[in-house]
Parts: C-alpha cells; sequence; structure tokens
C-alpha cells in the first residue's frame, strides 16, 4: 500500500474532488436499501433505514451514547494526535539520519503490513483493553504520517536551500518559508488518509477488547444481542464522528496552512 | 582583498570538470568566465560560494567576504511574490541593506521594469521576469562579492541591456564574477575576460 498520496502540486485536491459524495447518489442508496429491507422484511437481517434513523435519534438523547462517544473520542483523537507528533518527529529525524532511517524502515514496513487484528491481539496482551483503541490509533497513524512527511523533507527543493545558505537566511525562516509550504500538501494528505483509517482501527480494537463504556462495546453488545437497529446506529455514529473529526481537523489544518 | 584561486581542481567521479585552474580576481573588479557548456564555470562559482568544495587546490581571500549570487536557476519561493522573495533575504544583522522597506523594494523592481507585477506569486511571472527578480534580489543583499551564473539567459535584448546597466549600477565598487558563455555580455560587463578550458 502505498500511503504517499501529495505531491507539491496538492494533488490531493483533484482526488478529494472525484471522491465527493454527490446528495442524489447517496439517497439513491439508501432507497435501494429501504427498497432491500422491505422486500427481506426482516430487521434482524436488514434493518431499514427509517428504523436505523429512528434508533439513532433514540440513542443520541440518552447520556450513555454521549459518555461512550466522549470515550472512544478522547482515545481515538488522543491516538492520532500523538502519532501526528511522534511520526513527524521520526521522519525529521530520518531525514538528517540515514541511521535512523534505516533503523526506522523495517519497524514502519512489518506496522504498515502486519494485519491490524494481529496488532490488536498482541497489544491486548500488554495494554489494559481502556487503552487499547488508543494504541491502535497510534500505530495505523505514525507509518503514514512518518511516510509522508519524511517524503516532504526528501522532496524540499536543495536548489532553495543551497540559496537560503548563500543569502544566510536564518534557520526559523528557512523552516517557515522553505520547508513548511513543501511539507503541508503531504501533512494534510497523511492527517486526510490516517483519520478516516484510525477511526477504523480503532473502533475495531475496542469491539475486540470490549472496555467499559467505548462504542466498540456498544457494537459488540448488539451483535451479541441481535441488536440490527443498534448495530447500524452505532455505526452511523461513528461514521458521522469521524466525518465531522476529520472536517474539523483539516478545516483548522487548511487555516494554519493558509496563514503561513 | 584580492581573491586568489590556485590549482584548483574538480572531479565528480571520472570526470574531472576543473584541472588546475588559478585566477586572480582583483577586488572591486569585474571577472567574467567563460567556457563552453560543461566546460565547469558553473562548478567553479559552486567552489566560490561554498556549496562545493574542490578536490585540490586553494582560494585565498574569500574569508569573511559575504557573496552573493545569480543562480544558474531563479531559485526563487515560486508561491512568494517579487516582494516578499526580496524580503526574504532580509532580517538576519548584516544580510540585507538597512534601508530594505517594502517601498524600497518596489523603487528597485521599478528599476528592473518590474512595476505592476510586485505582488504575483513568481510562479505566475513570465521566465524573464522571474530573471530579473532573481537579479534584484541578488543585488539587495549586503555582498562582498557578487557572483553572477549566466545572469542574463532568457532576457530579450531590451531587458538584457536595462538588468546590465542595473548591475553595474548596483555593484559599483564590488567584485563581481560573471559566467557567461556570451562574450558581448561579458565585454559589456567589462573587466577582465579569462577563458575556462
Amino acid at each position: 500500500m502505498n500511503f504517499i498520496t501529495s505531491g507539491r502540486n496538492g494533488k490531493n485536491k483533484d482526488v478529494e474532488n472525484h471522491a465527493k459524495v454527490k446528495a442524489w447518489a447517496a439517497l439513491f442508496w439508501v432507497l435501494i436499501w429501504e427498497t432491500a429491507a422491505l422486500l427481506i422484511g426482516q430487521e434482524i437481517l436488514l434493518v431499514s433505514p427509517v428504523s436505523v434513523f429512528l434508533r439513532f435519534f433514540d440513542l443520541v438523547i440518552t447520556m450513555d451514547f454521549w459518555q461512550s462517544i466522549f470515550f472512544s473520542l478522547c482515545r481515538i483523537a488522543g491516538g492520532f494526535f500523538f502519532a501526528l507528533f511522534a511520526g513527524a518527529l521520526l521522519a525529521l529525524i530520518s531525514s538528517f539520519s540515514r541511521l535512523a532511517k534505516e533503523l526506522a524502515a523495517p519497524i514502519m514496513a512489518a506496522v504498515k503490513a502486519a494485519p491490524v487484528a494481529s496488532f490488536i491481539i498482541l497489544i491486548l496482551i500488554w495494554v489494559p483493553s481502556r487503552n487499547l483503541s488508543f494504541v491502535i490509533a497510534f500505530l495505523i497513524v505514525v507509518p503514514v504520517v512518518y511516510t509522508n512527511i519524511l517524503h516532504g523533507l526528501e522532496n524540499v527543493d536543495k536548489g532553495l536551500l543551497e540559496m537560503a545558505e548563500v543569502f544566510r537566511i536564518s534557520y526559523p525562516k528557512r523552516v517557515r518559508y522553505i520547508f513548511l509550504p513543501e511539507i503541508a500538501p503531504y501533512l494534510r494528505a497523511a492527517c486526510s488518509i490516517s483519520l478516516g483509517l484510525c477511526w477504523k482501527a480503532g473502533i475495531a480494537a475496542e469491539v475486540i477488547g470490549v472496555p467499559a463504556g467505548s462504542i466498540g462495546e456498544k457494537l459488540y453488545e448488539a451483535k451479541v444481542y441481535l441488536e440490527t437497529p443498534d448495530l447500524f446506529a452505532w455505526t452511523v455514529s461513528i461514521i458521522l464522528l469521524s466525518i465531522c473529526f476529520e472536517k474539523i481537523f483539516l478545516f483548522f489544518l487548511d487555516k494554519a496552512i493558509e496563514m503561513e | 582583498m584580492d581573491i586568489v584561486i590556485d590549482s584548483l581542481s574538480k572531479k565528480f567521479g571520472e570526470k574531472e570538470v576543473i584541472r588546475n585552474f588559478s585566477a586572480r580576481i582583483k577586488e572591486g573588479c569585474v571577472f567574467s568566465v567563460m567556457a563552453p557548456s560543461g566546460g565547469g564555470k558553473t562548478t567553479l562559482l559552486r567552489i566560490l560560494a561554498g556549496l562545493e568544495t574542490a578536490d585540490k587546490g586553494r582560494i585565498e581571500g574569500l574569508e569573511d567576504k559575504k557573496i552573493s549570487m545569480v543562480f544558474q536557476e531563479d531559485r526563487l519561493c515560486g508561491y512568494l511574490n517579487a516582494v516578499d522573495n526580496i524580503r526574504l533575504i532580509s532580517g538576519k544583522k548584516g544580510s540585507s541593506p538597512l534601508e530594505m522597506t517594502e517601498g524600497w523594494i518596489y523603487g528597485e523592481l521599478e528599476k528592473a521594469g518590474l512595476k505592476g507585477n510586485e505582488k504575483y506569486p513568481v510562479r505566475e511571472l513570465s521566465g524573464g521576469m522571474r530573471r530579473r527578480v532573481a537579479i534584484v534580489r541578488a543585488l539587495a543583499a549586503v555582498y562582498d562579492l557578487l557572483i553572477l551564473d549566466e545572469p542574463f539567459a532568457g532576457l530579450d535584448m531590451e531587458n538584457k541591456n536595462k538588468m546590465m546597466d542595473y548591475i553595474k549600477e548596483k555593484s559599483k565598487g564590488k567584485t563581481v564574477i560573471l559566467v557567461t558563455h556570451d562574450i558581448t555580455e561579458a565585454e559589456a560587463m567589462g573587466g577582465e575576460i579569462i577563458y575556462l578550458k
């Protein structure tokens, strides 16, 4: 899997435009879903979208729902931010040190290639289930951020760096005007990909670890008691949460890049 | 203080691009270096600018000299406008003249025929315009030695003459090393001309 999706020209925007969800297309698939649910006629097998949304609104007004959201959000977002910092720092070190880059390469390759389920089970041995989603989100995001930022750093225009050397431009100015604009598209692409991934992996970890009070626990219970509307309603919640988190984070990231 | 280059040699792999090159560059004079393409001109300038190290030989008189340079490529930050590209080299003590205010930069850009283009990102400017911004930037710096690596490449005759006059006016009394393969440019800039073999 190639995690590097953006170049200096911000080509990721094209990819995003292609992937934009049109309302009519979404509505079309909801209608297909509703028709299929009506045809099957058994909520336990396929719940109708109307039931899902009714159940979703039932859940939203409960305190338990928000407590579960808060529990999972704190851990998954925490893992993401910690990975963002660690991945960027590691990439910076690797861009200066060949030894660090060579040492990091097998670890990053292993983390990228290993199945998430294997990691979840393995880490469950070492880490209490309460913090499992934090660690898994961290592990999923680190290689993406590391690979992209390292690629960005390695692609910084050497000519501009030489120009900065000749004109004795200060180091803070070099970082602000030469490094950051080059890295920004890579960082944005890394965040855009990893935000979705960390939610998927984090929730999967909670479903396996079943920490009390998490979204994963609610999904697990819905599965055990065959509460299909609950399962779908929680899935809708996770999707909305993931999208909102991604949009808000990328909004602030874009603002920060624009200000630079 | 004159710059003395003594028996300078530089190899890239098996290819020797400079072999036993010696020269004396008089302080405050223009020194033009001519050579065919691949003749080691840019390598010589890079060594003088401290961007490459020579394999053999020595250079005296460069110590404590502040260098400014027009590179063979423009080496401008494409997303920044002309004013900000020039302002980028300011700030550090002794790296820019005290008078480098925005108004002063506007004035310099006007002299280079860039009036009205000051606020466009330089990537939106034509090649010739970017070249002139790079020249203005080099001459806006505080320097003792000005290195010009084919500075007029891509300029039409009118702008070439305008920039020659601009460089001559702004670098008066400073040591200038010009690399070109156009004898008319070397002659127009005045000073000593040598051929790198």
